[in-house]
């Protein structure tokens, strides 16, 4: 069962949530439980501190008269529950998502200035965890972590197509369906924690075996289901020809 | 002297050049090397074995003689090799560019010239002879007391004269004054020659007037530059805040405006309202509010938005630039959001690089959501702690870009005479090792951010 965690520092607002998505729990029948409704994050905080686990969150961002605001809220909520579902609740439809986003990976932003929309918009919160939750429990949805200490990532590894070494020191690409981004790292060491499913086809490059469409013996490449090519080293040729019965050969 | 000799006395003589020269690029370049313990310990290693390579490089060369080539080449050629191992260590400490690292090893060079002549001083005119035990004396205390001492105070007139904030902004500008580069590389080389015009090839223990004078030259001509150079950037700066005040006040007038007409909608609105209040009708009374809220957001509060967002960014060029991007954006007609939610004071990058892959980002973005029914641009900038500072860039999109080609030679979606900018800032990039690149289409649209590592 999924703790729910309101933090409001206005009352009437804070009622308004904790009813609503009780409420909707009870409705839709999900496996979750409102644990604590407050307007005090050392509160909420505490709370955590004794009962650890995955949690949804939902959290004021301004929090008038507390000790912190709904951001560093988040930030040691992130702390002691990184894989939380973090949702914010404001009066200023316009304020930094992007920003709580990126750096607390939060969920979604919700107005509370229209009732009826923010109710709407708890039901819709809850659906996502919830198809979310089913998700994750998926044991063939794997995902690649990547954590640095002002945001993390996750990349299901099926979307990854290959890593690749950069022109800069310690540097790694990292190319997937829809993303390509690089971060600190070792080809090696990455090669270790992937295990078999990823072939150091070459010195520089890791490349996802899934996403081989075929080799290209005459330029010595491997040519991707996107179209992209890496290339793979005379070492590797006869490894990859070895296993060219799942992937064509040209 | 043989060569452990030689050796033993360079150990100490390089311990105080390396010492200065890490205390000076603090000073210049106005950070301490990278952080984390590994790299402590990393950065104490290659410190260790710059003065152990240097001093036996240096024994060796002694001993084989190359100091007293003909026209003092060897010194020459050992002055170049030893800044460009310099600059290679300055490299690996700060991992800054390697044009910089060459540039402020050179201004070291000119800066460790003052304590080195200072010291010089206490000895005008005398050579050592140091087989007199009182003559060995003497030049050991001038090697291990007086020269240390002569560049500690050195050291410390330069970093009480603020020379290092000068210094950033001048190698912080696009165009570093080509005639003060060349100088620069060819102070070693002209030092040298003037050594032996004025003195011939025997100058040990001498008070080399000359290359001082030449010191001095260099000084006033580096104090000209800086200041001309310095004057030119407070008329850019006075200039682009005038431009600012304009737009900002070009705002404020619209704000203005825009409250003014909500206060005729909401007068109306109100005189409706107390008609359906009279009446009884609470849940008209509640659509009102919710309406009225809703208007106030739509025509008043986005605006103030954007200003509030704005005043954040206190980088002058970055502010510039982006009063810029709202004035073409406002008349292409795209919707820009702006989210800056901690005040951006500075970064670790170039303030013109950094505006050259803003410019670069922001121009593709507009340009893809131009002509478009509904096109926007959203731009984060995110710097929480001061660990980071994040520049997102996110725009509607409406083409599908081959992520991978992206940044390659040549290759656009916009057709011909384009795809040059991404190239550009993919290179402007590949200079700094503190920069995390991303590039991404999710939920439709398209992603571009650069996170700097300020530690």
């Amino acid at each position: 069962m999924l703790p729910v965690y309101i933090c409001e520092d206005e009352e009437q607002i804070r009622n308004m949530e904790r009813a609503w998505l009780e409420k909707q729990i009870l409705i839709q029948g999900y496996d979750m439980k409102v644990v604590l409704s407050t307007g005090n994050p050392e509160e909420l905080l505490e709370c955590l501190d004794r009962k650890s686990g995955q949690g949804i969150y939902f959290l004021d961002v301004e929090l008038k008269g507390a000790s912190m605001n709904g951001f560093q809220l988040g930030k040691e909520i992130r702390k002691r529950d990184g894989g939380g579902f973090l949702i914010y609740v404001t009066a200023f439809p316009d304020l930094a998502f992007e920003t709580f986003r990126y750096h607390l990976e939060a969920l979604d932003y919700i107005c509370k200035q229209n009732p009826e929309r923010m109710y709407t918009d708890l039901s819709r919160c809850l659906d996502t965890v919830t198809e979310r939750m089913s998700k994750m429990q998926n044991p063939r949805q794997e995902y690649f972590t990547l954590k640095t200490p002002e945001m993390i990532r996750h990349i299901p590894l099926g979307d990854i197509l290959y890593f690749a070494t950069s022109s800069r020191t310690h540097r790694i690409e990292l190319h997937a369906k829809n993303e390509l981004f690089d971060f600190s790292g070792s080809i090696q060491e990455l090669e270790k924690d992937l295990g078999e499913g990823f072939i150091r086809v070459h010195r520089a490059y890791l490349v996802h075996g899934e996403q081989i469409d075929w080799i290209d013996v005459h330029n010595r490449e491997l040519v991707l289901k996107n179209g992209e090519r890496c290339p793979f080293s005379r070492r590797m040729r006869q490894e990859l020809l070895k296993r060219g019965a799942v992937w064509a050969v040209k | 002297m043989n060569f452990w000799q030689a050796m033993s006395g360079n150990l100490w003589s390089m311990t105080v050049d390396v010492g200065f020269t890490l205390w000076m690029s603090h000073i210049l370049l106005g950070r301490i090397p990278r952080h984390g313990r590994m790299h402590v310990f990393k950065c104490f290693m290659a410190s260790v074995f710059v003065i152990v390579l240097f001093a036996f490089l240096g024994s060796a060369c002694y001993v084989a003689g190359v100091f007293y080539w003909k026209y003092q080449t060897g010194t020459l050629l050992w002055k170049y090799f030893s800044v460009l191992c310099m600059a290679l260590f300055l490299r690996f400490l700060y991992r800054a560019p390697m044009k910089d690292c060459c540039i402020d090893i050179l201004t070291v060079e000119i800066l460790y010239s003052y304590g080195d002549y200072l010291s010089q001083l206490y000895s005008v005119g005398i050579i050592y002879n140091l087989t007199v035990p009182e003559e060995r004396r003497r030049y050991l205390f001038w090697i291990l007391v007086v020269v240390p001492a002569c560049l500690v105070l050195c050291g410390f007139v330069i970093h009480m004269s603020g020379i290092g904030r000068i210094y950033r902004q001048w190698i912080g500008q696009e165009d570093v004054h080509k005639g003060i580069l060349l100088l620069l590389f060819s102070y070693p080389a002209i030092y040298r020659m003037l050594q032996i015009i004025v003195n011939g090839r025997q100058l040990n223990g001498s008070l080399q007037l000359l290359p001082l004078a030449l010191l001095f030259m260099i000084h006033v001509f580096l104090l000209y530059a800086g200041r001309n150079w310095q004057q030119k950037q407070e008329i850019t700066a006075q200039q682009n805040s005038l431009k600012q005040q304009t737009i900002y006040i070009e705002q404020l007038e619209q704000i203005q405006s825009e409250l003014r007409r909500f206060r005729h909608d909401f007068k109306n609105m109100t005189a409706g309202m107390y008609l359906q209040a009279k009446e009884g009708d609470p849940a008209a009374v509640e659509a009102f509010i919710q309406n009225m809220t809703e208007d106030f957001d739509r025509q008043v509060g986005s605006h103030v938005q954007l200003v509030n967002e704005l005043g954040n960014v206190r980088m002058m060029e970055v502010k510039g630039l982006l009063m810029d991007k709202m004035i073409r954006m406002k008349r292409e007609g795209i919707r820009f959001e702006l989210e800056v939610m901690f005040p951006l004071d500075t970064t670790r990058m170039r303030s013109t690089d950094l505006c050259r892959c803003l410019g670069i980002l922001l121009d593709n973005a507009v340009e893809e959501a131009q002509g478009k029914k509904d096109g926007w641009v959203r731009l984060m900038i995110s710097s929480p702690g001061g660990d980071v500072t994040v520049f997102r860039i996110t725009n509607s999109l409406y083409s599908e870009p081959a992520l991978h080609l992206l940044g390659k030679d040549g290759y656009t979606t916009k057709g011909e005479g384009h795809g040059t900018g991404l190239e550009s800032y993919r290179k402007i990039l590949d200079r700094y090792d503190f920069i995390f690149n991303l590039t991404a289409v999710r939920d439709g649209c398209f992603v571009q951010e650069f996170t700097i590592h300020e530690r």
